[in-house]
């Protein structure tokens, strides 16, 4: 499981260097609005879009609602997936 | 989905943050975006949109959902921001009632007005306190429909409603001058309804439509702005053999290209020639440039199953040349600039030499499939307009008459012969209620005879019309070909005994034909009667306007000063004015 869940957050990680436009951008499960500062309601959004067609998958509007964190939007994107 | 938009324009991505990258920009463009609910991604777009188009966009947007709070009772920052331009991006889901399901006609009616008068509160005060353009978008259509068909045909029914919302927007677009309509309801229907909307951007983010639609919408957005700014394309150049019919008239003959209703291809390339017709009666000029000899390609014109006449077209460039220098020819032959001209040719060879020796020309990959040609250049809205005015409606016959013109002067040895031949006569006038849309069109559309290249809108043209600081002179040109229209325009700063000429501009259609002198000495006796003795004039340097670098100096003025891209000139006006003007008979003043 947590094997999975790195494998995704490798896979994701290039969609918030392009968000964030910062390609040494490091993160992790934890990382949320409160740990990276340039990460506000307009990120959020272009994270969402950016995994959305990274992955070829559509969030429905609870899977959106719900994310606290890096680590809470790979458990619904693995959720999904399976 | 973004296939209704330009294919140069697709290639960017709407969810991407802006790069700061360093600007090139060489115009700026103040847009307020008020909007009924999130607009940050549609605002990044447009202002992609607008960088490619060497635009920067500086931008305010409203708080979420205020757009109406902040239209009747503007905030301190949208007032200190002066837009030029406001976009209400308002939807169906701003409707804050529909009518109940069997409701009368008058209950309706009542809800009807009651939801318009909201919308006519909001461009009334934005229209006082601001002064500018505003682009509105009218309604959608609902995704889903419990009555059914009914939905439509009952008075009750939301489509109903929002049709009839939709005409009164229309009606008072035509009404007001600076209110323009973004027609989403057009655009939803193109990229489906079901594809428009996303629930989830939606009910967590409070999108009013997808993040793929978002594209479609600002590059709509963005041609409504050209259109204000007068970038809109003015000139269509086409190729005959395989654009406008098929087959190649020197191989098959004229009677055998595919035109008409014979076959399903002759159908598809008739289509698409009552298509360009209709842009040549909107007021785009139609040139042709096709490598044929002159005579097949007239004979393939003349054969009887075409829409397109050998008289739609103001050129023909038919022989052997390269495009390129063809189309450099008729752009001079016009006296149109490069960047007003869209080239479609069927031949990938031929755009790609277009493109690449005239990158100002836009050359649509219009594709192999004929049936397709009228989708690419449709969805480009390479032509679109704000308005349209009697001028737009006889612009190719000037065209038209021009190169009458010009045959004519190859009989004269002596250019001043040829002018007087040609027994000109014009009316110059204040500024008159009438005309206010042409001079709000010439003041903003015209490039190269234009001193100081100052646009200003049709607020301001009229306010300065009726101010008594301000002298306003415009006339137009007739002779014995016909009428051009109002094509010339003057506004003086009157202070004291001294004028000071802020815009001076004449269309490109009348150049060379001593209308700017007869201007001139209706000026000084216009001053003379004013009691003012100085007249001030400015050239504002542009991009386009080097050909009147000078001008002053023909006039007799004097350089009192030339800082970087302003020339300040003077002149006296003494009693030993001589006129300047003996060709042209000027009718009253």
């Amino acid at each position: 499981m947590s094997d999975e869940k790195n494998k995704v957050l490798k896979k994701i990680e290039p969609v918030f260097h392009q968000v964030f436009n910062n390609k040494k951008l490091k993160i992790n499960y934890k990382s949320s609005p409160s740990t990276i500062k340039q990460w506000d309601s307009l990120a959020t959004i272009n994270l969402f879009i950016g995994i959305e067609k990274l992955l070829k998958i559509k969030f429905n509007v609870s899977e959106l609602a719900v994310p606290k964190n890096v680590g809470e939007m790979i458990d619904i994107i693995i959720a999904k997936k399976n | 989905m973004d296939q209704f938009i330009e294919e140069k324009y697709q290639l960017r991505d709407s969810k991407i943050n802006l790069k700061k990258k360093k600007s090139h920009a060489k115009s700026k463009i103040k847009i307020a975006i008020l909007g009924g609910s999130t607009t940050d991604l549609i605002k990044n777009s447009l202002n992609e949109y607008l960088a490619m188009n060497n635009i920067e966009g500086i931008f305010f947007q409203s708080e979420y959902n205020q757009f109406y709070f902040e239209s009747i009772n503007p905030s301190r920052k949208l007032k200190t921001f002066k837009p030029q331009i406001i976009y209400i991006h308002s939807t169906t889901a701003n409707i804050e009632e529909f009518p109940k399901i069997g409701s009368n006609p008058k209950q309706v009616g009542k809800l009807i007005n009651k939801t318009f008068s909201k919308y006519k509160s909001i461009w009334s005060t934005l229209t006082k306190k601001f002064n500018c353009t505003i682009i509105q978008n009218n309604f959608e259509y609902v995704p889903f429909s419990s009555l059914g068909n009914l939905e439509s045909t009952k008075v009750y029914g939301k489509i109903n409603f929002l049709t009839k919302l939709n005409l009164k927007f229309f009606e008072q677009s035509d009404k007001i001058k600076n209110l323009i309509i973004n027609d989403i309801n057009l655009l939803s229907a193109k990229v489906g309804i079901d594809k428009w909307y996303n629930d989830s951007f939606y009910f967590n983010y409070k999108y009013t439509l997808s993040h793929e639609a978002i594209p479609t919408l600002s590059h709509n957005i963005l041609k409504i702005i050209m259109s204000i700014i007068g970038k809109s394309k003015k000139c269509l150049v086409v190729d005959f053999d395989n654009t406008i019919w098929g087959g190649v008239v020197g191989e098959v003959g004229s009677d055998n290209i595919e035109i008409g209703n014979d076959t399903p291809r002759g159908e598809v390339f008739l289509r698409f020639q009552k298509y360009i017709h209709d842009l040549t009666l909107k007021g785009v000029i139609l040139a042709g440039c096709t490598k044929n000899d002159y005579k097949n390609a007239i004979s393939g014109l003349r054969n009887k199953s075409n829409f397109l006449q050998e008289n739609d077209f103001s050129v023909i460039k038919a022989n052997w040349k390269n495009k390129v220098e063809n189309i450099s020819s008729i752009s001079k032959q016009l006296n149109i600039g490069l960047d007003s001209i869209v080239f479609i040719d069927d031949s990938n060879f031929e755009r790609e030499l277009v493109r690449s020796q005239l990158p100002a020309v836009e050359v649509p990959n219009i594709g192999e499939e004929p049936e397709k040609y009228i989708f690419h250049l449709d969805r480009a809205k390479y032509f679109e307009n704000i308005s349209l005015s009697k001028e737009d409606f006889t612009r190719s016959s000037y065209y038209k008459t021009n190169a009458k013109r010009e045959s004519e002067k190859v009989k004269f040895k002596n250019y001043n012969n040829y002018l007087e031949s040609l027994k000109m006569k014009t009316d110059l006038k204040k500024f008159e209620k009438k005309d206010i849309n042409r001079i709000t069109q010439l003041v903003n559309k015209t490039n190269q005879f234009n001193l100081t290249v100052k646009r200003l809108n049709l607020k301001e043209i009229t306010s300065i019309s009726k101010s008594s600081d301000f002298l306003t002179v415009a006339g137009n040109l007739k002779d014995k070909f016909g009428d051009n229209g109002l094509v010339t325009v003057v506004i003086g700063k009157i202070k004291k005994q001294t004028m000071d000429i802020t815009v001076w501009l004449m269309s490109c259609r009348v150049f060379n034909r001593n209308l700017e002198f007869a201007l001139f000495d209706c000026l000084i006796n216009l001053c003379k009667s004013k009691g003012i003795s100085t007249i001030y004039g400015n050239y504002i340097k542009s991009e386009k306007n080097m050909i009147v670098k000078d001008f002053y100096k023909t006039l007799g003025f004097k350089k009192i000063k030339g800082k970087k891209g302003l020339d300040k000139w003077e002149f006296e006006i003494t009693k030993k004015y001589i006129k300047k003007n003996k060709i042209i008979k000027i009718n009253n003043v």
